[in-house]
């Protein structure tokens, strides 16, 4: 008797994902062996004016916005959304490891990233302000700060060497270490951190965290090693001949002199010095007027450390005018509260003064300034004068390292591109995924932040107008009369209720989706899923229905 | 808290006048609220002649006589600008009473009628046991609050998430309208007719300008468009309603040189009732069921009526002891006895005039031609649909008066 036998593989289950209970982590889609997972955002309604305190959109505007997400913000590629949800339905830990799969810096970013999600997120641009998720993050980081990591298993005999021990080089280590790469940094200074340590102030980072974050990434395996100025190609070639794989991310160190008439002048500091000896803990005494140059997030910070520092009028003076001025408006805002003048549109002509006593800085208005090569006019009959006791120069950094060794990966500033703690971050990670991808030809995949976003269904569509009831927690600083007179943390944390009720803020815009054509029914979605009531495998029929 | 025979989610007219008729009929009825009375709501505020009987049947038409202002006819206009005006027959009128007082009137009279009741409770969601619905929970105080009952009555209005849950949402575009409202003082040519203004093929279909006067120079004046017409105008609501004071003659008449008072408010109305509206254990009422008119936008007379409904269903489902799905499926019913011919109607004209800017024209020429003070009786789609506007009158008549 002849048997049949069907060669015909039949797919009977499916993966379906329920778009309500969905917190659009990203988990799924990152586990997914064939890439069957995508995201959709979501309509949020914003039809009628007075429903928030936001402009009413028309339609096509309402639609445009679903091409929008705070999950393709973050240069690390994690979901805001993901990890605040996570934490409104309970899963505190699921959300901190979220984070920390990606970031090993969780709460120096919860302190100081300049969060480029906030500035995309619809509740900010339809409802009232952005989703607090740097002040989530940092409530995240702190919760889990002393919770101490297993060693990640080392899984191969391919050793790493990363020079330089910042945000970049650390995120790169850790990223390896992980990946079961032994991992060996070289610091030149006495303690890993890098600028983070040195370079940002004391009340806008709370050190005492970035140390024990260092501490936790030494824990999961990464070697440190001190007092090791590697910064010409000679020792790099020696460390080449050991190691299979050298990442280099020393940075930017020196402040940009500013090579004008007088700048020789003793009270003309330099910011990078100046923010080296005051986060080490030597003495620093400024008095009277200080003029800081340069309109950066370092010139900010400058400027509210002088006011700290014992100066009694604090200027920031910078080539950029309005919306041009590198700082972000919120840190530009912080200083303006804090007493911090700010004159822009102006370029100083000269210091004025002997050798030893500076008394004021002449400048004059500018026009025609193009911000990639910094040229720019002198207006004619703005020249002017301002007191100054100290001058102090933020106009950029620079490095006199010069690397030129095609084997060798660079990352963070030294890289070039964006400057910000979680650029050079992103930065680092790319660089050890490169490295990765040289010594096994796992593909370099590049964590890609631009992603296709579908439009989401319209049974999802969310409605702001229900979600405006609730008394929700306010960012809090603490007075600004009374934080300029110490370095103490600035902004004020979020405790576990405020938390809690910042997180039923969000709008919940996106949710994962599956592509059915795509989809082997494997079920692993199913059990990567952090928050557990997600995703279900269906008969492929019932994956179509609502 | 102990357990009710009936909640109902939501204490506007639909879910009062759920409540009256349920707890004059013995009842036992638990009310919950979002907000707390009185409070103000999107709408033409025009109550048309079809809802006094079920004022009369709650004790609130004199009441309400008190406060409406008195409107003698109705008014449509094209893109052509020709006019048409029905006068209403001697001692009939329609009244006009803000929301904010309206609503407030019903509220009350339910809440004599000794129904258990809870305001700034906000419904989160409907819970179910083995499908089927057992009660609601919400945030009450800050904290999570749940409620049982028997029967679940769901009239929190068009953004129901409850509603939405239990999938009885209507999502359309073409059946989602949008309707913006705002007062105005020292608005011109008002004569105490109701006005309709079609401007233009961009509302269609069905959307219109509204001005119901709420005194010689005053009124509340609004724009009632689908989703669908309003993305194709490329314009928000508001601009749509300044694009018409801008561009049409009788639009400069009214709006020229009025004044705001207050906001502009705008608000999402799902039309005409395309789902099933019953679970098990739960009905829907009023714009949390759809059941504004997909061509009017009248949603009261509607809300009140599925009160009723939901009122007979839910006496006959608790003397039965039976809340299964297959049970309250004669809630649909109901529904249908009720409002169902009305919408047949509107849905008729909304695909044969109200469909495009000539065909509006031509209706109103037709208007002119034949019912100038002729009394009307049914008879073509034409008169009905003035019957219609006359306060649904004719074939669901019987019915209002039950």
């Amino acid at each position: 008797m002849e048997k049949k036998i069907s060669l015909e593989m039949s797919r009977e289950r499916v993966a379906k994902i329920d778009g309500f209970n969905c917190v659009n982590c990203g988990t799924c889609e990152e586990y997914c062996p064939v890439g069957a997972i995508g995201e959709r955002q979501k309509e949020v309604c914003h039809l009628c004016p007075d429903c928030t305190e936001m402009k009413a959109l028309n339609v096509q505007e309402m639609y445009d916005l679903r091409n929008t997400s705070c999950t393709l913000e973050c240069p690390l590629g994690i979901s805001p959304q993901g990890y605040i949800n996570l934490l409104k339905y309970g899963k505190a830990k699921e959300a901190f490891d979220l984070i920390y799969e990606k970031n090993p810096l969780p709460s120096v970013c919860g302190y100081i990233c300049h969060h480029p999600c906030e500035q995309t997120c619809k509740r900010g641009k339809l409802v009232d302000e952005p989703m607090k998720i740097r002040g989530l993050k940092r409530y995240l980081g702190e919760k889990f700060l002393d919770e101490e990591p297993e060693p990640y298993p080392v899984k191969t005999d391919m050793q790493i060497a990363i020079i330089g021990a910042g945000p970049a080089g650390l995120t790169a280590a850790h990223t390896l270490a992980k990946r079961g790469y032994p991992v060996t940094v070289f610091e030149q200074g006495t303690e890993a951190g890098g600028m983070l340590l040195k370079g940002i102030p004391e009340f806008r980072l709370d050190k005492n965290v970035v140390r024990k974050e260092i501490a936790k990434i030494e824990k999961a395996g990464v070697t440190f090693v001190y007092n090791a100025k590697i910064d010409h190609q000679k020792a790099i070639d020696e460390l080449k001949k050991e190691y299979d794989a050298v990442i280099v991310s020393v940075g930017t160190q020196i402040s940009k002199d500013l090579p004008i008439e007088g700048y020789r002048t003793e009270n003309v500091l330099k910011a990078v010095n100046l923010m080296e000896k005051v986060n080490s803990g030597k003495e620093v005494v400024l008095y009277g007027d200080v003029v800081v140059i340069g309109g950066g997030s370092v010139a900010a910070d400058v400027a509210r450390s002088a006011l700290r520092l014992g100066a009694e009028k604090v200027t920031m003076m910078c080539l950029e005018s309005g919306e041009a001025i590198p700082a972000h408006p919120w840190e530009l805002e912080e200083a303006e509260e804090e007493g911090v003048e700010l004159i822009s549109g102006v370029s100083p002509v000269r210091f004025i003064g002997e050798c030893h006593k500076l008394e004021g800085i002449e400048y004059t208005g500018i026009e025609n300034l193009d911000i990639t090569t910094f040229k720019f006019d002198r207006k004619e009959g703005t020249r002017a004068e301002i007191k100054a006791d100290f001058a102090i120069i933020a106009t950029g950094q620079r490095t006199d390292i010069k690397i030129e060794d095609p084997d060798v990966i660079l990352a963070g500033d030294i890289a070039g591109g964006k400057c910000s703690v979680i650029d050079a971050m992103a930065s680092g990670r790319n660089a050890a995924v490169k490295a990765d991808e040289k010594l096994t030809g796992r593909p370099y995949e590049e964590y890609k932040v631009e992603r296709e976003i579908g439009p989401g269904e319209r049974q999802y569509k969310v409605y702001p107008a229900v979600r405006l009831k609730k008394n929700f927690p306010q960012r809090e600083m603490i007075d600004a009369a009374e934080r300029i007179h110490s370095f103490d943390i600035a902004e004020k944390g979020l405790d576990d209720d405020s938390a809690l009720l910042e997180t039923e803020r969000c709008l919940s815009c996106g949710y994962r989706f599956v592509d059915i054509d795509k989809c082997i029914g494997c079920g692993t979605c199913m059990k990567v899923c952090p928050k557990g009531n997600v995703i279900a495998l269906v008969s492929e029929e019932k994956s179509t229905e609502e | 808290m102990r357990k009710h025979q009936v909640l109902i989610v939501g204490a506007g007219v639909g879910g009062s006048t759920a409540a009256f008729h349920m707890a004059k009929a013995g009842l036992d009825v638990m009310m919950v609220e979002k907000e707390q009375f009185p409070r103000d709501k999107v709408c033409g505020d025009g109550q048309v002649q079809g809802i006094h009987p079920l004022l009369k049947s709650m004790g609130v038409y004199d009441e309400i006589e008190k406060y409406g202002y008195k409107c003698s006819g109705t008014l449509f206009s094209d893109d052509r600008e020709i006019q048409y005006t029905y006068n209403y027959p001697d001692g009939e009128f329609a009244f006009a009473t803000p929301r904010y007082i309206f609503d407030d009137i019903i509220n009350k009279a339910a809440l004599k009628q000794g129904v258990d009741y809870l305001e700034n409770f906000e419904a989160t969601e409907v819970i179910t046991r083995r499908g089927q619905a057992i009660g609601v929970r919400g945030i009450y105080d800050g904290k999570v609050v749940e409620l049982e009952a028997d029967l679940v009555v769901l009239a929190n209005g068009s953004h129901s998430m409850l509603a939405r849950q239990m999938g009885f949402y209507e999502e359309d575009p073409n059946y989602v309208f949008y309707g913006l409202r705002g007062y105005y003082e020292n608005v011109r040519g008002l004569s105490d007719v109701i006005e309709f203004h079609y401007p233009n093929k961009l509302f269609m279909p069905a959307g219109y300008i509204w001005l119901f006067p709420l005194g010689k120079t005053k009124a509340n004046v609004g724009v009632f468009i689908t989703e669908e017409a309003l993305r194709k105008s490329g314009m928000t609501s508001e601009e749509l309603l300044w694009w018409w004071r801008d561009n049409y003659k009788i639009g400069r008449e009214r709006m020229g040189e009025a004044r705001e008072i207050g906001k502009l408010k705008g608000w999402r109305l799902p039309t005409g009732k395309h789902k099933a509206v019953h679970g098990s254990g739960v009905i829907a009422v009023g714009d949390a069921g759809n059941m504004i008119e997909p061509l009017y936008g009248g949603g009261l007379p509607h809300a009140m009526m599925s009160g009723v409904c939901a009122s007979r269903m839910a006496s006959e489902a608790i003397a039965a002891n039976d809340f299964s799905e297959e049970y309250l499926r004669k809630y649909e019913d109901y529904i249908e006895e009720t409002l169902g011919s009305g919408y047949k109607i509107q849905e008729y004209l909304r695909s044969i005039v109200f469909d495009t800017e000539e065909h509006i024209s031509e209706f109103i020429d037709y208007s002119i031609e034949n019912f100038t003070d002729v009394q009307l009786s049914g008879g073509d789609g034409m008169a009905k649909f003035v019957h219609d506007v006359k306060g649904f009158v004719g074939s669901s008549k019987s019915a209002y008066s039950k």
